[in-house]
C-alpha cells in the first residue's frame, strides 16, 4: 500500500512540522528581539508624555491616570514562573496585599495552574503578549495574534479575560516613542489599557534588596504602579525585597491596590472592570491553545530526549567498539595467535547461482584456484535463463561441479549444494563474489576449535568506482573490522555473511539446513548454531571481494532485504530470550545488542536530521552546526579506525560527509519501510540484484 | 558435462525441511493485520489532522479582546490623584460611536 505509506508518512511530517511552528513561536524564536532604537517623542502629545503611567486611547482623545496619592499598585511581569511566582504569591499573601500579573501568554499556557491560583487569591492579571516580542518590529497581524492568544491562554487559565496591557520593553510614558506611541494607540482601539510603570524596581538587574526597595519607592506622598519581575532568573531579591517594601511602605500610609482598583479611586473610572468574565468560546479556544502548546512542549520533550538517548547509546557503542575491536585485532595479530593445529581438510564450497553470467566465470575461478590442499566447488544453478550452468561448464576446471535445479530460491540451493557436498567443511560464497587465493584455507583454519560451528569471511567492496559503491565500502569496512571484531568478543555475531562463510556440515544438518523462514536465511541460520551451543567467529584475514549494488534502487531492494530478513530472523528466534544454555544466551545477551544497535538505532536516526533542520531555523547555529560536525567526527574517527585496523587506504574516507546527505537516509528510511511491511505483514519478493561484473574485474589480480 | 568427476565414493544426503508449505516470519497472506492496521493508522491520522486543524482554527478566529471598559457615557471626572476635568466637547469627531472625546488630563501631576 504505497499510498498508504505516503499518508503517512506526509501526517507524519505534518505533526512535526506544527510542533516545530508552535515550538518556535511559543519560544519566541520568531520574535525580533532586539530592541528598536529609540526614535522621536515628536509625535507623542505632550499630555501623554507628561502625564500618568495609565494610558487610554479608545476615545477620540487620548487620556491618562495615575494612581492616588500614598496608593501603590505593586505589578510582576513576565510571569508565571514555577518557582518564582508562588513565592511572592506567599508574601502577598502574609501581607495581605493584591498585586497585578502581566502574564506572558506563553507561561500561562504553560503553567495554567499558576495563573488560576493568582486569580482566585485575588490578584489582578494583565497582558504582557504572547512570547514578549518587540511589538513595533512586527506587522499587525502579528500583534493582533499575540495579544489575542494571551486572553485565550488567560481566559482558560482564569476564566477571565484583561482589559490590561503592558507592551514588552516599556517603561515610563515619558519613554514613548513615536513606534510605540503608534503601538499604545492601536491597542487602545482594541480596547486595551495600556499600563507602564511610574517606579521601575530594576530587580531584573538584581542589585541587591536595598536597591530593589530604594528604586520601588515613591518620592513623597505620590501614588506608584511599580514594576517588579516574577520570572525570567533568579528573583529571590525581588521575593526579599517585597517582604521589606511592603511593611515599610505601609507604615509610611500607603495602600497597595491592584492597577484597576487603584483607578477606581477615580469616579470616572468607577465602571472600569479589568478582569471581565471570558465567554465559553473564548475559553474553549484557550484550552485548545494550552493543550495544543503542552502537547508540542512534550512531544518536543520526547525529542529531546531521545536524542539524548541516542548520543549516549551512540558514544557508548562507539567505546565499545574501539576497545574491544583494538583488542581483538591485537590478539589476532599476536606472533603467539592461532586456532590450534592448521585445518587441511577438504572443504566444500557451495555456490548458489541464480542468472550471475556476468559474474559467475570469474567468482568459480578464484575458488577453484585455492591454496587449500582440497577443494571441492558445487555451482547450484537455480534455473538460471542467461546461461550461468553453461558458463561454469565452459570453464572446464576438475575440481567444479555444476547441479542444475529448478529454480526454488536461495535457501532451497544452498540446502541441494550441503546436500551434495562430500566434506565436512562447507563454505557458503555468492556468485558475484571474488575470495583471494588464501581466502578459503584460512576461512576454516578456525574449525581446529572443535566448538567452532561457523565461521564469518571478511567481505569487501570490489567495485568502488562510483560513490555509492565508495559508500557502501567505507560501510562494509567499519561493519567487518569494527562491529564483527566486537560481536566476536561477546560472541553474538549476527550473520555469517552468504558472501563468505564457512560451517560444519555437521552444525547445519543439525540445525535443519536452511531455512525460508526468513530473507535472511543466513542470519536465521547463525542465530540457529548460536541457540545450539556452536561458537561462531570471525577471520579477518579471509578476505572477498563482492559486488555492491550500483544504483540506489539496487542498493534499496538489497537492504530492505537484510533490514526485513535481520528482523525476521530475531523474531523466529525471540523464543531465546527465555530458553536456558546456550540458546538463552545468546537470546539474553546478543539478541538485545542486535536489536539495540542494528534496528533501533538505525531506526531512530532520522531524529538527527529533524532536529538538525529545527535547530538550523530556530535555535543557534553555530551550536547546532557544532553538534552536527560533532556526530560526523565521531564518524570519521570510528572509519579512521575500522581503516587502520584493516590496512586500507585511507583515501575514500572524504566522501563520508557527504554520506550524511543521501545515504543515511537511504539506510534509515529503507529500515522504516521494512519495520512497516513486518507489522503488515506483507509478503516481499526476493529481490534479485542486476550484476555487472564489475567487482570480479577489479578484483582480479588482487593479491 | 566438462567438468571432471569429483570422487563419487564419498555419500551424499538430501535435506528435508518441511518448511516449504509455512508461511514466512511476520508474513500474514491473508492481509487481515495489514488491513486491521491501516484502518487504525487512518483512524489514528484522520483524528490528528482533525485536532491539528481544530487548533489552527481556533486561533484564527477572531482575535479575543477586552470588552469595552468604558461606558462611554462618563467621561467626565478627572484623573485619580485630584485635578480638574475638561468638560466634554461633544460627539463631533468622535472614534466609537456614542463615546464623547475628551482631552488628555495632565492634571494631578505632582512631580
Amino acid at each position: 500500500m504505497p499510498s498508504g505509506r505516503w499518508i503517512l508518512a506526509g501526517v507524519v511530517l505534518f505533526v512535526l512540522a506544527n510542533v516545530m511552528l508552535v515550538e518556535a513561536y511559543t519560544n519566541a524564536r520568531f520574535a525580533p528581539d532586539a530592541l528598536h532604537a529609540r526614535g522621536s517623542g515628536a509625535a507623542v502629545p505632550d499630555a501623554i508624555r507628561d502625564g500618568g503611567p495609565v494610558i487610554d486611547t479608545s476615545g477620540a482623545q487620548p487620556r491618562s491616570y495615575r494612581l492616588p496619592n500614598r496608593t501603590i499598585a505593586l505589578t510582576f511581569d513576565d510571569g508565571p514562573d514555577p518557582r518564582w511566582t508562588p513565592q511572592i504569591a506567599r508574601v502577598l499573601r502574609a501581607h495581605d496585599v493584591r498585586a497585578t500579573f502581566f502574564v506572558v501568554g506563553s507561561q500561562v499556557s504553560r503553567h495554567p495552574g499558576l495563573v488560576r491560583r493568582l486569580a482566585g487569591e485575588g490578584h489582578e492579571l494583565g497582558a504582557h503578549t504572547f512570547s514578549h516580542p518587540s511589538l513595533p518590529a512586527m506587522p499587525e497581524w502579528r500583534r493582533n495574534l499575540e495579544h489575542s492568544q494571551t486572553q485565550m491562554a488567560i481566559a482558560y487559565a482564569a476564566g477571565v479575560k484583561t482589559a490590561l496591557l503592558r507592551p514588552p520593553y516599556s517603561s515610563f510614558a515619558s519613554a514613548l516613542d513615536g513606534p510605540t506611541w503608534a503601538h499604545v494607540q492601536e491597542t487602545g482601539r482594541l480596547g486595551y489599557l495600556t499600563v507602564l510603570n511610574d517606579r521601575d524596581s530594576r530587580d531584573w538587574a538584581r542589585p541587591g534588596v536595598p536597591a530593589i526597595t530604594r528604586a520601588a519607592t515613591p518620592e513623597g506622598d505620590q501614588g506608584a504602579i511599580v514594576l517588579m519581575h516574577d520570572a525570567g532568573g533568579d528573583r529571590s531579591q525581588t521575593v526579599a525585597a517585597l517582604d521589606r517594601f511592603i511593611p515599610m511602605m505601609k507604615q509610611r500610609g500607603y495602600r497597595f491596590t491592584t492597577v484597576s482598583e487603584g483607578l477606581r479611586q477615580n469616579r470616572e473610572n468607577s465602571s472600569l472592570v479589568a478582569n471581565p468574565p471570558a465567554t465559553g468560546a473564548e475559553t474553549w479556544r484557550g484550552r485548545a491553545l494550552v493543550w495544543g502548546v503542552q502537547a508540542a512542549d512534550a512531544l518536543m520533550l520526547v525529542l529531546w530526549a531521545t536524542l539524548i538517548a541516542i548520543g549516549a547509546l551512540t558514544l557508548a557503542r562507539m567505546l565499545l567498539l574501539f576497545l574491544f575491536a583494538v583488542r581483538h585485532a591485537r590478539g589476532r595479530r599476536a606472533v603467539t595467535w592461532s586456532w590450534g593445529s592448521p585445518v587441511t581438510a577438504p572443504v566444500s564450497v557451495i555456490v548458489p547461482a541464480y542468472n550471475e553470467a556476468e559474474t559467475i566465470a570469474p567468482a568459480v575461478r578464484s575458488l577453484a584456484a585455492s591454496a587449500h590442499p582440497a577443494v571441492e566447488v558445487i555451482v547450484v544453478d537455480d534455473g538460471s535463463t542467461d546461461g550461468t550452468g553453461t558458463i561454469v561448464n565452459g570453464l572446464g576446471l576438475p575440481n567444479v561441479r555444476l547441479v542444475r535445479v529448478p529454480p526454488a530460491g536461495k535457501a532451497t540451493a544452498l540446502n541441494t549444494g550441503l546436500g551434495l557436498a562430500h566434506h565436512d567443511i562447507v563454505v557458503m560464497v555468492d556468485a558475484d563474489t571474488v575470495v583471494t587465493p588464501e581466502s578459503i584455507h584460512r576461512l576454516v583454519q578456525p574449525f581446529a576449535d572443535p566448538s567452532v560451528g561457523a565461521v564469518a569471511g571478511n567481505v569487501k567492496v570490489g567495485n568502488r568506482r562510483r560513490l555509492i559503491a565508495r559508500w557502501q565500502h567505507i560501510e562494509y569496512v567499519i561493519g567487518f573490522n569494527l562491529d564483527r571484531r566486537l560481536y566476536d568478543t561477546l560472541r553474538c555475531m549476527p550473520t555469517v555473511p552468504g558472501a563468505l562463510g564457512a560451517f560444519r556440515r555437521q552444525a547445519v544438518r543439525d540445525a535443519g539446513g536452511l531455512s525460508h523462514d526468513t530473507l535472511a536465511e543466513d542470519t536465521d541460520l547463525t542465530m540457529a548454531l548460536h541457540r545450539a551451543g556452536w561458537r561462531v567467529v570471525y577471520e579477518e584475514r579471509a578476505v572477498a571481494y563482492t559486488e555492491a549494488p550500483a544504483n540506489v534502487s539496487q542498493l534499496w531492494k538489497q537492504r530492505y532485504r537484510w533490514s526485513y530478513g535481520t528482523m525476521q530472523a530475531m523474531w523466529k528466534h525471540r523464543r531465546a530470550v527465555v530458553e536456558s544454555g546456550p540458546s538463552g544466551r545468546f537470546g539474553r545477551r546478543g539478541l538485545p545488542f542486535i536489536a539495540l544497535f542494528s534496528v533501533a538505532l538505525p531506526l531512530l536516526a532520522p531524529l538527527l536530521d529533524i532536529l538538525a533542520i529545527y535547530g538550523t531555523f530556530f535555535l543557534d547555529r553555530w551550536a547546532t552546526a557544532i553538534a552536527w560536525l560533532a556526530v560526523l567526527v565521531i564518524q570519521i574517527l570510528t572509519a579512521v579506525l575500522a581503516f587502520r585496523l584493516d590496512r586500507e587506504p585511507l583515501r575514500p574516507l572524504w566522501s563520508l560527509p557527504l554520506q550524511q546527505f543521501c545515504y543515511r537516509q537511504v539506510m534509515y528510511l529503507v529500515l522504516l519501510h521494512s519495520v512497516v511491511t513486518a507489522m503488515t505483514g506483507g509478503r516481499l519478493p526476493w529481490h534479485k540484484l542486476r550484476r555487472t561484473g564489475e567487482a570480479a574485474m577489479a578484483a582480479h589480480g588482487r593479491p | 558435462m566438462a567438468a571432471a568427476p569429483v570422487p563419487r565414493a564419498l555419500r551424499t544426503h538430501v535435506l528435508r525441511r518441511g518448511d516449504e508449505q509455512r508461511s514466512p516470519v511476520f508474513v500474514d497472506s491473508s492481509g487481515r493485520r495489514k488491513r486491521r492496521l491501516r484502518r487504525f493508522a487512518y483512524v489514528l491520522c484522520a483524528a490528528v489532522l482533525l485536532l491539528v486543524t481544530a487548533l489552527w482554527l481556533s486561533q484564527a478566529g477572531d482575535s479575543v479582546r477586552p470588552k469595552p471598559m468604558y461606558p462611554c457615557a462618563t467621561p467626565q471626572a478627572g484623573p485619580a490623584g485630584g485635578g480638574s476635568q475638561t468638560a466634554p466637547a461633544g460627539p463631533a469627531g468622535s472614534a466609537s460611536p456614542g463615546c464623547v472625546p475628551a482631552p488628555a488630563s495632565t492634571a494631578g501631576r505632582t512631580s
